[in-house]
């Protein structure tokens, strides 16, 4: 039996401006998944799917074992929205009476310890918090539900550096109970480094690449060349004058000729050239 | 037991673990029967993903340095002198290996590269 506590299967969402066609994914316990991806990828389709939060053209979206947005699944998952998690009037100190009876697993000392942990001040409004500690209030109220499974998206983004690396301790945190499971979007490949193990790369409401996050670096490298490509297996083409690069599959590399400079591939070099690659943008 | 990773060097983070935490097995440092801070509070620590610490402690217990025990995480096994050598000298093939495979991208014959061997060599002389 494969202990998933998580699973999407053939999902298909269509959307005027976006879809995502054909998504298969599943969550290990105990696992950290990065999902990343251009805008537009469909990160946060995934994301809302497995909340329940909009309804698939077709395919399955089950949580814990339960349809994804059945009060059973959503118990046990803390989420971190782009939006905020509470009314913009409410006073942050008021948070805790008025949500707990929302959660069955509300734990009333640990919120306000992560209040003070993150330095949320407490005396004010909802609506007046920055960004980053808009961020960190949700991510308090996503942990108080004492949750199995916490999904974030794009936690990090617009955060000052010392809050990304606040959020990133309270994931690890979070991950030291070895039942529990995290699953994140993001556009800071620091964060995948310092915090997932597996790693799936949406693009075009596909996925594009899907793997443990080490194996990356043993799968891919950059080529780089001046003149005419070569005619070897080149993914997402990209020139500059007569500079030319792309992304190849380091199993590849032996096709190349002697002018061309293979190098290690970053996470961003990966999300970059399969994106150009699968939108066609590569000649 | 100490660990510290860098994070703008070009040997992978778990790379760099599993080298520290050998360093210790080796040294004497970590005795035998002594268990590895675990996975998940090890990961914690240094602010790194669970999977990087796996992966280094996986390595070592290919190696033969530690022994994963259900209920108790990774156990530091007795080091015995042969198993000493034969690790030593398999971080020696790792290191070859890996100065291979920049030669290859350096497009390095092996003549070349046993040359440049021996020049290394004869420095540290």
């Amino acid at each position: 039996m494969t202990d998933h506590v998580a699973k999407i299967t053939d999902l298909r969402v269509r959307r005027p401006d976006f879809e995502v066609d054909g998504v298969s994914l599943t969550l290990s316990r105990g696992s950290v998944v990065g999902l990343v991806g251009p805008n537009g990828a469909g990160k946060t389709t995934i994301i809302r799917a497995l909340l329940g939060l909009l309804i698939p053209e077709s395919g399955g979206v089950e949580v814990f074992g339960h349809p994804a947005g059945a009060p059973q699944a959503l118990a046990r998952t803390g989420i971190v929205l782009d939006q905020p998690t509470a009314a913009p009037e409410w006073r942050v100190s008021s948070l805790g009476p008025r949500l707990a009876p929302f959660y069955p697993r509300w734990n009333r000392e640990r919120f306000g310890e992560l209040l003070d942990r993150l330095s949320v001040p407490s005396d004010q409004r909802v609506g007046e918090l920055s960004r980053g500690q808009g961020v960190k209030l949700s991510l308090a109220v996503a942990l108080a539900q004492s949750p199995e499974l916490l999904i974030l998206d794009e936690p990090s983004s617009g955060l000052d550096p010392a809050s990304r690396r606040d959020i990133g301790d309270l994931i690890r945190d979070f991950m030291l109970d070895p039942t529990h499971t995290v699953l994140f979007s993001t556009h800071i490949t620091t964060d995948l480094d310092s915090l997932a193990d597996e790693l799936v790369v949406l693009v075009d409401g596909r996925i594009a690449y899907e793997g443990a996050l080490p194996d990356v670096a043993e799968e891919f490298a950059m080529a780089r060349g001046a003149g005419p490509a070569p005619t070897a297996p080149l993914i997402g083409l990209e020139r500059s004058g007569e500079q030319w690069s792309a992304l190849i599959r380091l199993s590849d590399s032996a096709a190349f000729g002697q002018e061309v400079v293979i190098d290690p591939a970053s996470i961003d070099d990966i999300i970059i050239h399969l994106g150009s690659e699968q939108q066609g943008v590569s000649v | 037991m100490r660990v510290v990773v860098s994070t703008a060097s070009a040997t992978p983070i778990y790379e760099q673990i599993k080298t520290q935490v050998r360093s210790s097995i080796l040294s004497g440092e970590v005795q035998p029967g002594q268990t590895l801070p675990s996975l998940r509070q090890f990961a914690a620590d240094l602010r790194v993903s669970v999977i990087t610490v796996t992966r280094a402690y996986n390595d070592l217990a290919a190696e033969g340095l530690v022994h994963s025990e259900h209920g108790r995480g990774f156990v530091v096994l007795e080091v015995e002198p042969t198993l000493a050598s034969a690790t030593l000298k398999a971080r020696v093939d790792d290191a070859l290996r890996e100065a291979l495979i920049a030669a290859r991208h350096a497009r390095m014959s092996l003549i070349d590269t046993q040359n440049r061997l021996e020049e290394i060599w004869s420095e540290n002389d």
